[in-house]
């Protein structure tokens, strides 16, 4: 494996949810100050909103749907100041859509962090942006027909004439309205081909689409990259008439077949089929039909040529059922009886408690921890019943559970305030994985938490060079001595653009410090700078760190 | 990257989870997820029926069928690649089935087989086009139960091009506003009545450009308001709009909003508005007296808080609280001054109760409104069976001919309140009811049904049959047979049923009949006059000593050309009225029958016997072209 970390982490979307701020107490005074100046090329930018959002751990997104925000308004020479800021982590974005800010990483989340303490005034915080630049056309099929709500690609080429791959802001998605008419802005000058319809390395699949599916087409009518023509997008330019002759949309095929118990024969009714196409290790993900019926049949509608995995997952109530996988080529055809065989898991259930710890406020936020069973045999991964809660009463039971050696982890991103799994102990002794065998119920096993209120607050330095443009650094947190390879950190926060961080909720202990920087890194040749601290943290108050990362240029290692 | 979600609208209280691993080891950006979930999301109705949805179970196997049918233009041309969607209604919240898209061919047809007897909703969606309103199928813009498809049957679903609103978003210094999400509102229908309801835009909301013009088509046609701003940007980033308070067309609150027309495929353009970046109030608060979320497998149920104008009932935002949230918190921004309400709920989880708070009063005056704490509390529900009579009951009732077998469990028992303590503009049957609708139970194969989420007060059942061979013969709580006529002490369809805050009441026997007579007529007028616009036909019993009994009264409203179509009635003598509908009542929310009001059942008697027009159905009778001549 190349990358020094591979966690899979079950997170919520979070981008359409709003996060409830509580009012603002009187003991939270809201006194920070930001500022700084906004410019486009050298020029000060006048009349641009600065936002800036309460962010929660790790610097979640949070925006959207009514979150709080404060901002300010630049003035004739492009500075803003806004003021009565509360103390935490913010994030602060120059709201320009019709801009670019080079190397900006994450259009949903856009901005830097600012750790401001009570009282605080961070200056500087600036935002240089340019001018982006507009296409725009109208899709129409061969038959002449507009194409209404079909979505049109931008891809942005690199040095050699690439298109980089789907995702970054070298990828922007936008639809054609009911005259068949799109008007894609903001983008970063560059030379791009202009896409539209579907392709199976979008990543998604979209099936049952109204309209149908069509395959995707370069402008102007090429079907193949190749023959697709290049489009100089200028900054502030605007490229007009970039029309594209599209193929007569299709309704694609179904796939239909059963679900059965892999013992009994017997057909699993109400089940939910997910499936995704498979391609090299990335698998995109879909679900279809509405529940298997009383004879445990599905059919998947729309499905274009590819290659499909399927399975069955009970989306809501208990399983004690896992899922086989099911593979399956669509060529030009429907395809009917297909099997997909669910078996009996095994189970794993016990108890949480939190170490020391009698007040029932804190015992109840546990119901609020979110655990999940990570097979680590199983290489594609399939939604399923392999998560479950603690109960008031503070027990738990993860059924249907994949045979194999299997990790009982908790959701990094859920976790009550001050909460953390210390370890997990199966007749007194600890445990870091489980051998699970079909059908086999494993019981005692005990969660044990820790609650605790000490926080670190670091500084991270950065040597060997300046961080490029959109960078942004995180820091991680394990116990000492866990292989952060294997299982999510406890915490994790954003290191503030001032390089300032803060973990909170901690209990004494030692811990393993990681921070790193990541940034938009198109042709993937570099290996992202990372660096490690053991600290100790005593059992109450603020532990001071300081960091160093070098981001001195290094190779990526060969695979090994 | 590895992407990897469950499709459950984020947008509900449902919340979907993702997983995602990337090779950098750090969090990855949600895009391609929402996006995703987005796309599934925008068969819209999906929620509701995931919010139906449990664990499968076991069922006996058993006849399995068809629905199909095509989906055309208003000039009967086909609708190619049109989505069909088939959102079954199982029993107990323990199965649901159909088809989340099927598309349609070339031809507009489209097939679903496999199907397991139940209650169907169909919702239609093709780009640029809405579904008119005389369809058998459920308006996707509008989630109240309408009708239901069954098993057996061929439906035509026809479709209109929706109308068009464009314009330009401009600030007070004349620039563009970008990236502003635009919301209209349907606050009128096509005939220029008033809507009550809250029309729901679940496909993608649209943002004004570049140059600050937007375009929203695939409307109904009808009168609007549009706006931006308003505490809800739908943008997943952070945009300036938040908080503040909406501007509605052309520059103006939502009282003073201007009307815009909006017309089948036709353009209204020019909706241009001036926006004012001004900041609202927040409403603030916290959620308790009962767990804010039940999780079970996947599905994430939390508590949804609905924030409502209090004289209208009008929805202004929705919220809920994220699951991240260890303060059960919830707060509202860009709330223009006013009076409103609030309620807390949440979607119970399977055989647990419905939980609700008690709706909140709040007046914003320019400051910001904290500590608005809605405490929830167990909704009380009713419970009871459906039994099918056997056809060869010793009353001598016969089996009469039928297209297709129907089942007990397609069914729909709908609860609806009719409380003698209600005030007159009191709006919801349930309190987590935010559309109007009311709260429905499906019957088991076994004929059990539950309805949930009701409020304390009395309530009223409606069965939806699926047969036009059935009637409701009784409603009562002990052996009903022979209480339609000889209504006893426990004739529920006479009393109603009262529930106390949190009761779950049971043993409610409602008896279906076979050989149910079917009637249908014209309205006729003296030469040279003419038919009110809008006209309701009541049947109610001849035989005094029926005069009571509910299930005997039926009324429906009549076509434009003067006819209508009773069904499902019980054999016997009726006497037959009509009454012009006052302009003044909504198309949306029909008011309550006139036979459950005592009062209003004599006045209708008396009308009736006034009129004098008799008619007499037999068991399985389908009496047509009964003439009425319409005289006031």
């Amino acid at each position: 494996m190349r990358t020094a970390l591979k966690l899979v982490w079950v997170i919520l979307v979070l981008s359409v949810i709003p996060i409830a701020t509580q009012a603002q107490t009187a003991a939270n005074k809201a006194t920070g100050v930001i500022a700084g100046r906004v410019t486009v090329g050298t020029d000060g930018a006048p009349g641009i909103e600065v936002i800036a959002v309460k962010q929660e751990t790790g610097g979640m997104v949070i925006a959207g749907s009514g979150a709080q925000t404060c901002t300010a308004t630049t003035d004739a020479e492009g500075r803003y100041r806004i003021t009565n800021l509360p103390a935490g982590s913010l994030r602060v974005s120059a709201y320009a859509p019709a801009h670019v800010t080079p190397g900006e990483r994450n259009s949903f989340n856009p901005g830097k962090t600012v750790n401001l303490a009570e009282g605080e005034t961070a200056e500087s915080v600036d935002f240089t942006m340019t001018r982006g630049g507009v296409v725009t056309g109208k899709v129409t099929d061969e038959d002449g027909r507009l194409v209404i709500e079909e979505q049109v690609t931008a891809h942005k080429l690199d040095q050699n004439g690439k298109r980089a791959a789907n995702s970054g802001p070298s990828f922007s998605q936008w639809q054609t309205d009911d005259r068949g008419v799109y008007r894609i802005y903001g983008l970063e000058p560059g030379r791009y081909l202009i896409s539209a319809g579907a392709s199976s390395d979008d990543g998604m699949v979209r099936v049952g689409r109204a309209g149908g599916t069509y395959r995707r087409t370069f402008h102007t009518e090429a079907a193949e990259e190749e023959r697709a023509k290049i489009i100089e997008v200028t900054a502030g330019g605007e490229a007009e008439s970039i029309d594209i002759k599209i193929a007569r949309a299709s309704k694609g095929y179904a796939a239909s077949g059963r679900v059965i118990d892999g013992d009994t024969d017997k057909p699993v009714v109400g089940v939910m089929i997910g499936y995704g196409i498979t391609k090299g290790n990335s698998s995109s993900f879909g679900m279809g039909n509405a529940g298997t019926n009383s004879r445990g049949e599905f059919r998947l509608e729309g499905l274009s040529p590819n290659t499909y995995n399927a399975y069955a997952m009970m989306i809501g109530g208990e399983s004690d059922s896992y899922s086989d996988s099911v593979k399956f080529d669509v060529a030009n055809g429907d395809i009917s009886g297909l099997e997909i065989k669910m078996y009996r898991g095994a189970s794993t259930s016990g108890t949480a408690i939190v170490e020391g710890v009698k007040d029932p406020a804190i015992l109840a936020t546990l119901s609020k921890v979110r655990l999940q069973v990570q097979n680590s045999g199983n290489s594609t991964t399939m939604m399923g019943s392999n998560g479950g809660q603690i109960t008031p009463g503070g027990t738990f039971k993860l059924g249907g559970l994949r045979p194999g050696k299997s990790r009982l982890s908790v959701n990094t991103f859920n976790m009550p305030k001050g909460v953390s799994l210390l370890r997990i102990e199966r007749d007194g002794a600890e445990v870091k994985e489980f051998e699970l065998v079909a059908g086999e119920a494993i019981t005692g096993v005990r969660l044990i938490f820790a609650y605790g209120n000490a926080s670190i607050a670091g500084r991270v330095e950065v040597k060997g060079g300046t961080l490029p443009p959109g960078a942004r650094m995180t820091v991680y947190i394990h116990h000492e001595g866990d292989d952060p390879q294997k299982g999510p950190p406890l915490k994790f926060a954003e290191v503030g653009s001032r390089g300032q961080f803060l973990l909170e909720g901690l209990t004494a202990g030692n811990y393993k410090l990681t921070v790193s920087a990541y940034w938009a890194d198109p042709d993937r040749s570099r290996k992202m700078p990372r660096a490690e601290q053991i600290v100790m943290v005593a059992g109450e108050g603020r532990q001071e760190v300081s960091m160093i990362l070098d981001i001195t240029p290094q190779q990526k290692e060969n695979d090994k | 990257m590895k992407t990897i979600t469950s499709a459950i609208c984020p947008a509900s209280c449902q919340l979907a989870e993702v997983l995602e691993s990337n090779s950098s080891g750090l969090p990855a950006t949600p895009t391609a997820s929402w996006q995703l979930a987005g796309q599934l999301c925008r068969s819209s109705i999906l929620l509701l029926a995931l919010a139906l949805l449990m664990a499968g179970t076991a069922l006996a196997q058993r006849a399995t069928g068809v629905i199909n049918g095509r989906v055309v233009t208003e000039d009967g041309q086909p609708v190619r690649h049109a989505s069909v969607g088939l959102f079954g209604m199982g029993a107990e919240r323990q199965t649901f089935g159909g088809r989340l898209a099927i598309l349609t061919d070339e031809d507009g047809n489209f097939q679903a087989d496999g199907l397991d007897p139940m209650p169907y909703r169909v919702v239609a969606t093709a780009p640029g086009y809405v579904t008119s309103g005389n369809n058998k199928i459920a308006d996707p813009s509008n989630p109240r139960p309408a009708n239901y498809v069954y098993v057996g049957e061929s439906i035509t679903v026809t479709m209109v091009r929706g109308g068009i609103i464009t314009g330009k978003i401009t600030n007070a210094s004349g620039d563009a506003v970008i990236g502003a999400a635009i919301k209209v509102e349907r606050v009128r229908d096509e005939a220029g009545r008033p809507t009550k309801e809250q029309s729901q835009f679940f496909g993608a909301p649209r943002q004004t450009d570049d140059r600050g013009v937007y375009r929203v088509y695939g409307l109904l046609p009808g009168g609007y308001i549009v706006s931006i701003g308003g505490g809800r940007s739908y943008s997943p980033r952070a945009t300036p709009f938040e908080g503040r308070l909406p501007v509605y067309y052309p520059s103006a609150t939502r009282d003073t909003a201007t009307e815009v027309a909006v017309r089948s495929g036709e353009e209204t353009a020019g909706v241009d508005i001036r926006y004012r970046a001004e900041r609202g109030s927040a409403i603030s608060g916290k959620v308790t007296g009962a767990p804010v979320e039940a999780r079970s497998g996947m599905v994430i149920n939390t508590s949804s808080i609905v924030l409502r104008q209090a004289a209208t009932g009008t929805v202004v935002n929705t919220t809920f609280i994220s699951p991240m949230s260890d303060q059960n918190g919830y707060a509202f921004y860009g709330i223009p001054n006013g009076e409103y309400e609030l309620i807390a709920s949440r979607t119970p989880q399977g055989d647990e109760a419905s939980l609700a708070s008690a709706p909140r009063r709040v007046v914003v005056n320019g400051r910001d409104v904290s500590g608005v704490d809605l405490a929830m509390s167990a909704l009380a529900s009713l419970a009871g069976t459906v039994t099918v009579e056997k056809a060869s009951q010793p009353g001598g009732e016969q089996k009469c001919e039928g297209k297709r077998e129907s089942y007990v469990n397609e069914v729909v028992v709908t609860a609806r309140r009719d409380d003698p303590t209600e005030k007159p503009n009191e709006k919801d049957d349930s309190p987590t009811a935010n559309f109007g609708e009311s709260p429905v139970g499906v019957p088991s194969e076994q004929g059990a049904f539950t309805i949930r989420a009701l409020k304390a007060g009395r309530f009223r059942l409606i069965a939806q049959l699926p047969d036009e061979r059935w009637y409701v013969k009784s409603i009562g709580t002990g052996v009903t047979a022979g209480a339609a006529q000889n209504p006893a002490a426990s004739d529920l369809a006479r009393d109603g049923m009262s529930v106390k805050a949190g009761e779950r009441l049971s043993g409610i026997k409602l008896t279906i009949a076979n050989g149910a007579a079917g009637l249908k007529g014209n309205l006729t007028v003296a030469a040279g006059a003419k038919l009110p616009a809008r006209i309701r036909v009541f049947l109610l019993p001849a035989e005094a000593e029926a005069k009571d009994d509910l299930l005997r009264f039926a009324e429906v409203n009549a076509e434009d050309n003067g006819t209508f179509s009773f069904a499902n009635l019980a054999p016997g003598k009726y006497l037959l009225t009509a009454r012009a509908i006052p302009d003044a009542e909504s198309a949306d929310k029909p008011p309550k029958p006139v036979a459950w009001n005592a009062a209003e059942r004599v006045k209708l008697r008396k009308e009736a016997e006034a009129v004098n027009a008799v008619v007499e159905v037999k068991a399985c009778q389908r009496l047509a072209d009964f003439t009425v001549r319409f005289t006031k």
